[in-house]
């Protein structure tokens, strides 16, 4: 039975240091298992050094260092697996979750966004990544990996960008404009030099940059550009500040009667009214001033066919008054109708559903009024 | 006669996670001397083999440690955690259906 002295402790925990070990849990192991076998099977007065060296011997074929391998080996690969599993359900999970968001909004049915907004998440920041960071490890050339990497920025870039595209979210465009310069002005450089001067990537090289460069065109194609939206924008306002001028006209020809109890010109003011102020309300939203004038060209006041739904649900800013405009429109059709005069068609009042354009809202304010206007002046005829 | 170490590769774990559930709680040492006299010195664990895969069970939840000062040194012992008593026992099962196919498999008898 050997007793160890701490001097003699410290130089074993140094020596397998030196040899390789660096893990803090394996020093210990190892320590203490080198302390034990001394302790019990060499004698009092044995050889510590010479019975030390033959027990190390005894650890490894090469080096010591090998222990250290093994057990990097060993939790790498568990690491390894659980992203696996973990990309692989993550994968799957969003799949799913995205193309059944997509039957839905296709049906119309209520949770679409959320679904579709859950499904792409996932796919661009769990799944992606994931899968690029497993790829990267696969890969052994530096050029393959930072090829990887770019690939993985832009990959994540594009899904994110599509995301914000269809949630109507602020940037989306940029995102996607970075994702094409990307594209075509950093990693198709790279991929398109390094691969082409190896004779056995050559063909493979240019043909995907082939299909690269035929991808960005093909998505570039869809996009609108800026001048084609300022000219689209041009002609919608021209459309509604022309309506508002035959508008002006018409209540000079029929102005509003004043209100009479009993008199269903009182609801008829009265939705003449509230028309008026959910239009000055969205022009402001949407360019800042009240009013549309005729030269709205000179003060680049545009009405544009952006979706305008958030204001008009529960908890849009228009959403009061929005509700009115429908019970009034029900209170005037039923005296309307005792009249034979023309009711104002349902369909007009499209302000809260999917799918409604500033400019469309404001159209049909424009005839709504019209209607109003136009019932009256048969009354007084 | 002693085994391969080959032989006791696919084996180790499953030898390590049974004494734990017999022992509740040991030490490296104390795991490569138990198997050496349950042997009669016919399997004799190789430190090589038994460290890596003792921090492998630990990262993968299967055992968890406590360490305890011996001297200036310290003392690192595994038990088998709630998990790990269920893995245990899917490969005591295992590798007793692998020795029985193997069995089967080794008995065949050229015609």
């Amino acid at each position: 039975m050997y007793t160890l002295s701490d001097a003699q402790i410290e130089f074993i925990l140094d020596d397998i240091r030196r040899d390789g070990i660096e893990l803090e849990d394996l020093q210990l192991n190892l320590l203490d298992h080198i302390c034990c076998i001394i302790e019990l099977e060499l004698e009092a007065n044995g050889d510590f050094e010479h019975f030390y060296q033959q027990v190390k011997r005894k650890f490894y074929k090469h080096k010591l260092a090998e222990l250290e391998e093994e057990t990097q080996l060993l939790l790498t690969f568990k690491h390894y697996y659980t992203m696996k599993k973990l990309m692989i359900g993550s994968g799957i999970f969003a799949a799913s979750v995205f193309s059944l968001g997509i039957f839905f909004k296709f049906m119309y049915w209520p949770g679409a966004s959320f679904m579709v907004v859950i499904g792409i998440a996932l796919f661009s920041l769990l799944f992606l990544p994931l899968y690029f960071t497993l790829k990267i490890k696969e890969e052994k050339s530096t050029r393959d990996k930072i090829l990887v990497g770019l690939t993985s920025i832009i990959t994540i870039d594009i899904s994110l960008a599509v995301l914000f595209k269809i949630m109507h979210w602020p940037g989306a465009n940029v995102m996607g404009l970075l994702a094409v310069v990307l594209l075509g002005l950093v990693f198709l450089p790279l991929y398109l030099i390094t691969g082409i001067r190896n004779p056995e990537t050559k063909v493979n090289t240019i043909v995907s940059s082939v299909m690269i460069v035929a991808g960005c065109g093909l998505f570039l194609s869809l996009a609108r550009s800026p001048r084609a939206t300022k000219m689209q924008d041009e002609m919608l306002t021209a459309y509604i500040v022309r309506n508002e001028q035959l508008l002006e006209l018409q209540k000079q020809l029929s102005p509003i009667q004043p209100a009479k109890p009993g008199n269903y010109l009182e609801v008829g003011g009265e939705l003449i009214r509230i028309c008026e102020q959910l239009k000055a309300n969205i022009v402001q939203v949407e360019t800042g001033s009240l009013h549309l004038t005729p030269n709205f060209n000179q003060t680049s006041q545009y009405i544009s066919n952006g979706s305008i739904i958030d204001y008009f649900i529960e908890g849009g800013s228009m959403y009061q008054d929005y509700q009115q405009l429908r019970q009034l429109v029900d209170q005037y059709n039923q005296q309307v109708q005792q009249l034979a005069l023309t009711p104002i068609p349902s369909q007009i009042l499209t302000m809260g559903l999917p799918g409604e354009t500033t400019s469309g809202a404001l159209n049909n304010l424009q005839q709504l009024e019209q209607f109003v206007l136009l019932n009256q002046q048969f009354l007084h005829q | 006669m002693l085994y391969s170490s080959e032989l006791i590769k696919g084996t180790l774990k499953t030898i390590i996670l049974k004494l734990l559930k017999e022992n509740k709680r040991m030490y490296g040492y104390e795991i490569t001397q138990t198997v050496k006299e349950l042997t009669n010195g016919k399997i004799q664990l190789t430190e090589g083999a038994l460290y890596p895969s003792l921090h492998a069970l630990e990262a993968e939840g299967i055992v968890t440690t406590e360490t305890e000062y011996i001297g200036k040194r310290v003392r690192k012992y595994y038990t088998l955690s709630a998990a790990g008593k269920t893995h245990t026992k899917e490969k005591i099962n295992e590798l007793v259906d692998f020795m029985e196919t193997m069995r089967f498999l080794l008995d065949i008898k050229p015609a």
